[in-house]
């Protein structure tokens, strides 16, 4: 008597861990609900009503209970594998969390795609907004957009990785996956204490920001500038996100505050690594690094470029040309998006300049999106190095950043970067111009790009600042939806999981 | 003195050679055949085990000890004898290491060790000397660099000719002293009535701008200043000369043929080009016009090489070559067949160590014409019996004294001068005379 043995399979077999990727977003969902305490908070100061803010509450807390109960409370068992998988889906429910809100409360944006979109655009600080009239929404609906950028530019699972503390093995990668940049560099030996650490430094920054915009506002009595407004514009600004609840965005204000805004937004743009750096001892770090040099330095070029043309095309004289040109490199280059002046109706080389700030970003480890100046000078340092070899094939030429020689791994790692970011940029344009000439809503192809670009690169205002992007075809939404999500993430982490070598063994 | 060497490798061997007829020496080394060969040829005690156990150092006589000189290939090892022997011994404790970091933190007091010599950094203070005085066979910086040893061949067709001229009619910058003069195989204190002939060797003690006015006026014709240097060989030591020709502020390429050498080169020294590269490819050393750099130093891991590499740079145009050589007893061949300098890392580390087997009292110290002239920096007893005599009466007979250090002042003395109490002295003898100089002084 045999027993028949089964003849092996050729059987591919899943190898990511469901359960655990599931519970961790779970877990993240169900703490992430409870920062809608704090809009409940303003809307009964404001005596507005709070359904909106407690239907998500509630709902992302049972919700989330319940994906950790099913998938058996394993988030610690996460490891690099389901950290793709993990990031990526934890940013679209947290778009739909923070998209419920805007449902519940029936304004001009109750439909579930503008909903969603304007929660991703805050959750991704990128500031594009479909609300056609702010004074319609309530001061607490307001406050919560900002809100969702100044949770989403830090990192909604860094602010997990530095509550929940035990990660399990995955907890570098979960970082690694949501923070921009080509590395990560662990401040303290802890991962949580990491986490931790950049939030503080983030908290403290924006702590730092609201008083001071809230003491201009007493002292030049720059009526705008009350205290709501002060946290509102801290939480876009710090964050690089750039929604304001004032329908004409920071024109409303006086200079003093602009230039407050402007350096935080420069802030916000650098690493903060340099920022927690700088609070630990090494007075010196931001001088010191090369990154932080280079990007106040690309900030200039851009800010003088955009002033020449300023100067030669308008009235406006020399210091208000500079005024507003600094203000919008900027404001455009951070990803910021935030606007003093309708800048559509500026010469055709400030518009170009500006849109190419677009791709260059802030540093890596900021809460910038787009391309990064670490990224553009590892391109640019690989460049010049095979210029030089094809004269000297035998010269060794190690690319150097602020003095160190980095691996050639990274060369490419930031080259292929640079190149998918253009590739996903030029798809991204082509999907809305064809969507929108298909749908009979005419936009010209520079409309296009820039409407890409803005999304892509997490900047926020299209070629008309003060528009919104409420009247594009629903099926362009969608594009530009998917566009902020794979810019805020880089991309490529998302890319993998649809590759089939990411699933299957 | 007894003195325990760990470590029968290249270096241990040259300390071994310079000390073995003046001490008694003990060596120590894992490698019994090793031991035994070495016992064949020189006149000391071998003991087999690893340098780092207690037991192997007490049965090579740790606790007399009055010199422990770690000098194998590993910095580790030698580091962990030299805390061994500190707890075993109250004798100085040398170490010999290849890492910059290493010295570093010797220098700021963090490791339990007296001296430590560096074979690569020797090597490469050894080359910029050559390099930065065109012409001169050796020098040596004495008095913090104040004041230098410096020796030139003679050769009547150099810039200023003293061949068949008297000392007495030579003229002598005030910063500087004639030590000596080598004649073939004999070396004397010159008196004024001597004469310099062709192919003299003349020994000077001088400041570094006295010295660089003798290079100029004894340089031969064609001899000039070196701007653009081409290193062979990324190692150790070509990266310690790279790095010290590149603080000199020349142009400094490196070469070496293994891409994970020459990547590491070029990350570790940020100056200096490097090359991934054949030395011994012709199309190569066309391209990047090798031939038009001033001198060329060799220092790859094969003698043979080094000296292939040196003569081709030499046809395509490279006035100096330098080769780094592995044998010592190659370096009078290499020099014979054109090389203008061969330096030993064994000759150079082993003159470094030697150092502190000298009365504690001297501070500087250089060999000569293979160890039979020694230039010793030492300061001066009080109750020395020398103190006060002027130098026309010849009070050390057998030795000259080329430089004085008073204070902050450098003293190049003359007839008149005299030795005062709390001076040192920049002394140049023969080297039996070392012991009783050291006893009078």
């Amino acid at each position: 008597m045999s027993i028949g043995v089964a003849a092996p399979q050729r059987r591919r077999l899943l190898v990511v861990d469901i359960g655990a990727a599931g519970s961790m977003v779970g877990r993240v969902l169900r703490w992430l609900s409870l920062t809608l305490i704090v809009p409940i908070g303003v809307a009964l100061l404001y005596g507005e009503t709070v359904v909106p803010f407690l239907v998500p509450l509630v709902g992302g807390f049972l919700v989330g209970g319940a994906l950790e109960r099913v998938c058996g409370r394993r988030s610690d068992q996460i490891r690099g594998r389901e950290a793709f998988a993990v990031v990526a889906i934890t940013w679209l429910f947290a778009a739909l969390l923070g998209s419920v809100p805007y449902i519940v409360e029936g304004g001009d944006i109750s439909a579930p795609i503008d909903a969603y979109f304007e929660a991703m655009s805050g959750f991704t600080t990128t500031g594009s907004s479909v609300i056609s009239d702010l004074q319609t929404h309530n001061q607490s609906l307001l406050f919560w957009r900002s809100m969702t950028q100044w949770l989403g530019g830090m990192g909604i699972i860094v602010l997990a990785l530095a509550v929940l503390g035990r990660t399990g093995p995955g907890g570098k990668a979960l970082l690694e996956r949501e923070a921009p940049g080509a590395d990560t560099d662990k401040l303290t030996p802890r991962l949580r204490d990491t986490a931790l650490h950049l939030w503080l430094v983030y908290v403290g920054l924006s702590c730092a920001m609201v008083l001071i915009l809230y003491v201009v506002g007493l002292v030049d009595h720059d009526h705008g500038m009350n205290f709501y407004n002060a946290v509102v514009h801290t939480f876009s600004t710090i964050s690089t996100g750039g929604f304001s609840p004032e329908p004409r965005s920071l024109e409303a204000f006086g200079w003093v505050a602009q230039l407050i805004i402007v350096v935080f937004m420069v802030i916000g743009g650098a690493n903060f690594a340099l920022w927690y750096r700088m609070l630990h001892g090494e007075r010196l770090a931001a001088v010191r690094d090369g990154e932080f040099r280079v990007y106040l330095g690309l900030l200039a070029v851009a800010s003088t470029l955009v002033a020449i043309a300023l100067i030669v095309t308008t009235e406006m004289g020399v210091l208000t040309s500079f005024g507003q040109a600094t203000f919008q490199a900027v404001s455009i280059m951070t990803g910021t998006g935030f606007a003093v002046q309708d800048f559509a109706v500026w010469t055709a080389f400030a518009l170009l300049i500006l849109f190419l700030a677009m791709f260059v970003g802030g540093c890596a480890g900021s809460t910038t999106g787009a391309i990064k100046v670490v990224r553009i000078r590892l391109a640019v340092g690989g460049m010049r190095r095979d210029l030089e070899t094809a004269v000297h094939p035998e010269a060794v030429l190690p690319v150097r950043v602020t003095g160190k020689p980095v691996r050639d791994s990274a060369i490419q790692g930031a080259t292929v970067f640079a190149g998918i970011y253009l590739a996903t940029f030029v798809v991204g344009a082509i999907l809305i111009l064809l969507i929108c000439t298909f749908r009979g809503y005419n936009i010209d192809a520079f409309t296009a790009m820039v409407t890409a670009a803005t999304t892509l690169g997490n900047v926020g205002p299209g070629v008309t600042p003060m528009a919104s992007f409420a009247p594009y075809p629903w099926e362009s939404k969608l594009v530009m939806i998917l566009l902020m999500w794979l810019g805020r993430l880089e991309i490529i982490s998302i890319f993998v999981l649809f590759t089939r070598s990411y699933w299957l063994r | 003195m007894k003195i325990l060497v760990i470590g029968a490798g290249r270096v241990g061997l040259g300390v071994v050679a310079a000390l073995a007829n003046r001490h008694q020496v003990t060596v120590i080394d894992l490698d019994a055949d090793l031991l035994r060969r070495f016992g064949d040829h020189h006149d000391v005690l071998t003991v087999a085990g690893n340098g780092c156990s207690r037991s192997t150092l007490h049965a090579a006589g740790i606790a007399t000890a009055d010199l422990v000189i770690a000098a194998t290939d590993r910095d580790e090892i030698n580091i962990v004898a030299a805390i061994q022997a500190r707890a075993l011994c109250s004798g100085r404790i040398v170490v010999r290491t290849s890492s910059a970091e290493y010295l570093t933190a010797w220098r700021a007091g963090e490791l339990p060790v007296d001296v430590m010599i560096s074979a690569e950094n020797e090597i490469a203070q050894a080359v910029v000397r050559a390099i930065g005085l065109p012409g001169a066979l050796q020098t040596n910086p004495f008095a913090d660099n104040r004041t230098e040893m410096v020796e030139f061949e003679v050769h009547s067709d150099a810039t200023e000719n003293i061949v068949g001229r008297r000392i007495a009619e030579i003229r002598i910058p005030d910063e500087s002293v004639i030590a000596s003069l080598i004649r073939a195989d004999t070396i004397t204190i010159p008196g004024g009535n001597d004469v310099v002939e062709e192919g003299d060797r003349i020994v000077l003690i001088a400041s570094p701008e006295a010295s660089h006015e003798w290079a100029q006026r004894l340089a031969r014709t064609g001899v000039q200043e070196i701007n653009e240097v081409v290193v062979v060989g990324g190692g150790a030591t070509g990266r310690a000369i790279t790095r010290a020709l590149c603080e000199q502020q020349l142009r400094v390429r490196l070469i070496d043929y293994d891409a994970a050498v020459a990547r590491r080169c070029a990350e570790e020294i940020e100056a200096a080009e490097v090359f991934c590269a054949d030395a011994t490819d012709s199309t190569f050393l066309e391209r990047e016009h090798i031939g038009r750099a001033d001198a060329v130093v060799c220092c790859t891991e094969r003698d043979e090489r080094d000296l292939l590499i040196a003569l081709l740079a030499k046809s395509l145009g490279v006035r100096t070559a330098i080769a780094v050589v592995g044998d010592p007893d190659l370096v009078p061949i290499f020099e014979r067949v054109g090389i203008d300098h061969a330096l030993n890392q064994r000759l150079v580390v082993a003159e470094e160590i030697v150092r502190y087997t000298h009365d504690p009292r001297t501070q500087g110290f250089a060999m000569l014409e293979n160890d039979r002239v020694e230039v010793l920096e030492i300061s001066v007893r009080d109750d020395s019996p020398l103190l006060g005599k002027p130098f026309r009466d010849r009070p050390l007979a057998g030795a000259i004294v080329g430089a004085i250090i008073r204070g902050d002042r450098i003293i190049y003395p003359r007839g008149d001068d005299a030795l005062q109490a709390d001076d040192t002295a920049i002394i140049v003898a023969e080297a039996s005379y070392v012991p009783k100089l050291e006893s009078q002084l």
